[in-house]
């Protein structure tokens, strides 16, 4: 009874982690139609930008959002220069190669400027264990689920409330529709990246401590946050939470109870189910209007 | 105002290697419903597209309303009077009637987001002034009783109909129609007919329709394109009845 | 046709040149190291060793008659294709004469089947005993082979540390099953148990539920074996915030600064052992350590140390058999010498394989580890 409690903290802590990636890249498959294979590298940089602001002085709390910024800022400025000019409207084939080759570009200047050896993030959580009921949970995981709770939940919010949130739902459902409503589709697909990249940098600071920042820390997490957004449906910002409660709850389970070394495949095994049961994925709509 | 709503001369698309249009003309003056006819692939959604602003031309002079549509974003466009609605009928499928109509108007609204978040005197202007205005389409485009269905789950006829409104929303002076009725049953042929009469007064229409009875019924006058370029533009029986254009239907569009 | 007669001009120009030159042409090595990748520090740390090697032999004349030696760099990114397509590189279009290629075991592997028969091939770092049990004339290791180093250790952890139960936790690789399976036989020689083996994939981001997993198994010794830094200190880290284990150990020869650092303290007083320690130096070794720390600013380690005794080992070899290609006559100077090192004299066993005159027993400590032990490898 108490491993199973564990292990379902240890699951619903790690979904919160999961959604935070995932939902990143399905805001940014949903309203810019392009699968963003540079979302680890902009993980890689939330963590390393926490690491440098920390670095210059300031505490990791405040280290968080200025990072964010920066990662934005990085994110802006190539989204003006290449994402812009190289990919809207040119489908999914174009964006797997552009992407991949930023992401490929941002983990090379990450070797020449700061190393390739892993560097500790350093955070007051630290290796702090809290013991609840004899249930060990660390610090820095519950601020991060803590912290992934709060974000999505402010973003959902956003998206319902404001103007530019309902936008990026009207774009996602449908951009021509949306641009011949006066909706001004460029502006909303450039937020959208935008706000995508910002999440990969925020759970890159938040997880930055817990796995070290590396150039390539990124890869395993994306890897994980696509099959998230897969099973949930692409594009389907509710679905990206869902799939990474299911994939966070049942790697958990199944690594206590089941087998560690086939974990890895459950997920792809559930994305196969689903897509075959319901091919849009959990909550995916069932045919996604192109142009 | 020279009393035309659209003036294109010359008008040329090249995809690639592919010619889309071959210089097309067109003068439509303001207040008529205009047909656009012609088999398939002969050019009429790409030149619709030209119109809006949505695709650049790659040869020739479009005025639309004025505008040098080639010149501006495609939402300013649509901001300054233009609607249309797609061949593939596209909605805002997740939301209900009334977000869809709501998603067309915050180009017009005018309030800040500190007014939108503290409910603001300007804020609830706007508000208001939507909820008027939408309730007035929704009235004329038959979708009253439906304003809290998702937009998925209305019948494809309907469908059309919501793509309507939703342009509606932003008074377009001009309406670009691409095959509304595709799809339509004969009732709601015969609707849908009744509600572009309607809507028809103070703007000019521009549909592109396969269905001739539509045509013929509503268009004074139609522009028949074949292979990108224009073959000839009369009223709608004598355009039928023109050889060429007998020729072209006969040869390519037996099935439709 | 203007392009194709000037290739041929150039062509015909290198004839002419080349047996003018040769006296003073480099002896080009190619250097096959993860320089990107999540080793890359390994690569690193061993592109320092190797250049320091280059730089004295080249600053004591060269070899055979004065010709510089001439590091060629190829990146195997931490994969199996990319080594192959590094070393493939390297042999053709840069025609270097001797490889240097060997951090893990499954991306050498795969390299050692391309150079087999065809290039001198050394392997400095990875440990699989398949590597140089395939009867690869030309094909030789500087590191000792994991059942060798795994021996040692196991029998220390079972006999020295004497636990009740181990519980083990590590990637699923084809090197660590080899060592799992040494684990098995020494422990089941002993009173000791093994309470769980937990192997995971490669792409696993989380290990707290695995710890979880092995913690309630009751077992008192983790056992981790994993050569990927980052992962290793993450994977402390988790062990440490749930509670930690009585006894705990690491694999050999995996444990660097490039964990232990971002480890930020969770694997102090982790044991665990390797061929090198730069504690306690004398002689030799204390020189090259004085060497390294004073041109690189920081120490060497174990992977600095064995990459620089392979281009030593190489340039001595080409010498002394007075040819850089003829590789049947390079490899018997190879087994037929003992080469000194900085570790001591190393010899070459038919298989091509180095034995190190010792072994160490490490125990983490601050940001690096301490010696704890010393065995005479005999
Ligand atoms: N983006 C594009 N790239 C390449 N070719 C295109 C593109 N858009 C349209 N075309 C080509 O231009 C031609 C005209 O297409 P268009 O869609 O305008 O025809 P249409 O008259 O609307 O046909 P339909 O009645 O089937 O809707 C076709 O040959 C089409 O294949
Ligand atoms: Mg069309």
């Amino acid at each position: 009874m108490d491993l199973l409690i564990q292990t379902l903290i240890n699951g619903l802590i790690l979904g919160a982690g999961y959604a935070l990636v995932a939902v990143g890249l399905t805001v940014i498959f949903g309203t810019l139609h392009i699968v963003n294979f540079a979302h680890g590298a902009f993980f890689a940089l939330g963590a390393y930008a926490t690491l440098l602001i920390e670095r210059a002085g300031a505490p990791y709390l405040l280290a968080i959002p200025l990072a964010v910024l920066c990662v934005a800022a990085i994110g802006f400025a190539l989204e003006a220069t290449i994402v812009r000019r190289a990919l809207y409207d040119q489908g999914e084939h174009g964006s797997i190669i552009v992407t991949f080759a930023i992401s490929q570009a941002i983990v090379a200047a990450i070797i020449l400027v700061v190393g390739p050896d892993p560097l500790p993030v350093p955070s007051p959580f630290g290796q702090t264990a809290v013991s609840v009921g004899g249930f060990f949970l660390s610090a820095q995981r519950i601020f991060i689920a803590a912290a992934s709770v709060a974000v999505l939940a402010g973003f959902a919010l956003w998206l319902r409330r404001s103007v530019k949130g309902q936008q990026i739902l009207a774009v996602s459902q449908n951009a021509r529709g949306a641009l011949y409503s006066g909706i001004n589709v460029p502006l909303i697909r450039s937020l959208s990246f935008l706000l995508g990249i910002a999440a990969a940098g925020l759970a890159g600071a938040l997880m930055g401590p817990m796995i070290s920042a590396f150039p390539t820390m990124g890869d395993a997490n994306v890897i994980v946050a696509f099959t998230v957004v897969i099973l949930g449906g692409l594009g389907s910002i509710g679905g990206a939470m869902l799939g990474a409660l299911v994939i966070g709850l049942g790697n958990a389970l199944f690594e206590t109870y089941v087998s560690v070394s086939w974990t890895p495949a459950l997920g792809w095994v559930l994305v196969i189910l689903v897509l075959l049961l319901r091919p849009q994925g959990l909550m995916g709509r069932a045919q996604l209007d192109r142009h | 105002m020279t009393g035309w709503a659209v003036e294109a001369a010359g008008v040329e698309k090249r995809y690639g290697g592919v010619t889309a249009l071959k210089g097309v003309d067109l003068r439509i003056p303001e207040g008529a419903i205009h047909g656009l006819i012609g088999p398939n692939g002969a050019g009429k959604s790409t030149l619709f597209d030209i119109l809006c602003g949505i695709t650049k031309p790659s040869g020739g002079r479009v005025s639309v309303l004025g505008m040098d549509v080639a010149a501006l974003p495609a939402h300013h466009v649509a901001r300054r009077g233009v609607g249309r609605t797609f061949q593939r009928t596209a909605t805002f499928r997740d939301s209900t009637v009334r977000e869809n109509l709501l998603f067309a108007s915050y180009g017009r609204m005018r309030h800040s987001v500190l007014q939108r978040m503290a409910r603001a005197p300007a804020w609830r202007e706007d508000m208001a002034a939507f909820e008027t205005r939408a309730d007035a389409v929704l009235e004329t485009c038959g979708l009253a009783h439906l304003s809290d269905q998702p937009a998925a789950a209305l019948a494809y006829g309907t469908q059309r109909r919501l793509a309507v409104a939703v342009m509606l929303m932003n008074d377009p002076k001009i309406l670009f129609l691409d095959e509304p009725v595709a799809g339509m049953n004969d009732a709601e042929t015969a609707e849908f007919i009744a509600l572009v009469r309607d809507i028809a007064r103070g703007r000019t229409i521009v549909i592109v329709e396969h269905d001739m009875a539509a045509i013929g019924a509503l268009c004074s006058e139609v522009l028949v394109m074949v292979d990108g370029a224009q073959v000839v533009s009369d009223t709608p029986e004598r355009a039928l009845a023109h050889p060429d254009v007998v020729a072209a239907y006969l040869g390519t569009d037996a099935d439709d | 046709m203007k392009l194709r007669a000037k290739a041929a001009l150039a062509a015909l120009a290198v004839l002419v040149a080349t047996p003018a030159a040769q006296a003073a042409d480099p002896v080009k090595i190619g250097m096959v190291l993860p320089l990107t990748g999540p080793t890359a520090g390994y690569g690193k740390d061993g592109k320092l060793g190797a250049d320091m090697a280059a730089a004295e032999i080249n600053a004591a004349g060269g070899i055979l008659d004065g010709r510089e030696i001439e590091l060629v760099y190829e990146d195997e990114k931490g994969a199996p294709q990319d080594g192959v397509a590094a070393v493939q590189k390297l042999m053709t279009r840069e025609r270097v004469q001797a490889i240097i290629a060997g951090m893990n075991s499954s991306i050498t592997l795969a390299e050692s089947a391309i150079t087999k028969n065809r290039i001198l091939h050394v392997n400095p770092a990875a440990q699989a005993d398949a590597i140089t049990a395939q009867g690869s004339p030309w094909l030789f290791q500087i590191n000792n082979t994991a059942s060798t180093n795994a021996t040692i250790f196991h029998t220390y952890l079972t006999e020295q540390m004497a636990p009740k139960a181990i519980a083990v936790m590590g990637e699923n690789t084809e090197f660590n099953k080899a060592v799992l399976e040494n684990l098995r036989e020494i422990v089941g020689e002993s009173s000791v148990e093994l309470a769980e083996i937990a192997t995971y994939d490669g792409a696993t981001t989380d290990f707290t539920s695995i710890i979880t997993r092995l913690k309630s198994t009751g077992a008192d010794m983790i056992y981790v074996i994993d050569a990927y830094p980052a992962r290793t200190a993450q994977i402390w880290k988790q062990i440490r915030q749930q509670g930690g284990f009585p006894m705990e150990a690491h694999a050999v020869g995996t444990v660097q600064r490039s964990a232990i650092v971002p480890a930020e303290g969770a694997m102090e007083g982790v044991i665990t052992a390797d061929i090198f320690i730069a504690e306690g130096a004398t002689g030799d070794m204390a020189r090259f350590i004085d060497r390294f720390t004073e041109q690189n600013g920081v120490a060497p380690n174990k992977v600095s140390l064995v990459v620089y005794e392979a281009v030593k080992v190489v340039a001595g070899a080409m010498d002394k058999a007075g040819s850089a290609d003829d590789y049947a006559l390079i490899s018997d100077t190879l087994r037929g010498n003992v080469w000194t090192t900085p570790r001591g004299a190393l010899s070459f066993d038919d298989n091509g394989r180095a034995k190190a005159p010792y072994f160490y027993i490490h125990k983490v400590t601050g940001e690096d580890v301490g010696l704890l032990d010393t065995f005479e490898v005999e």
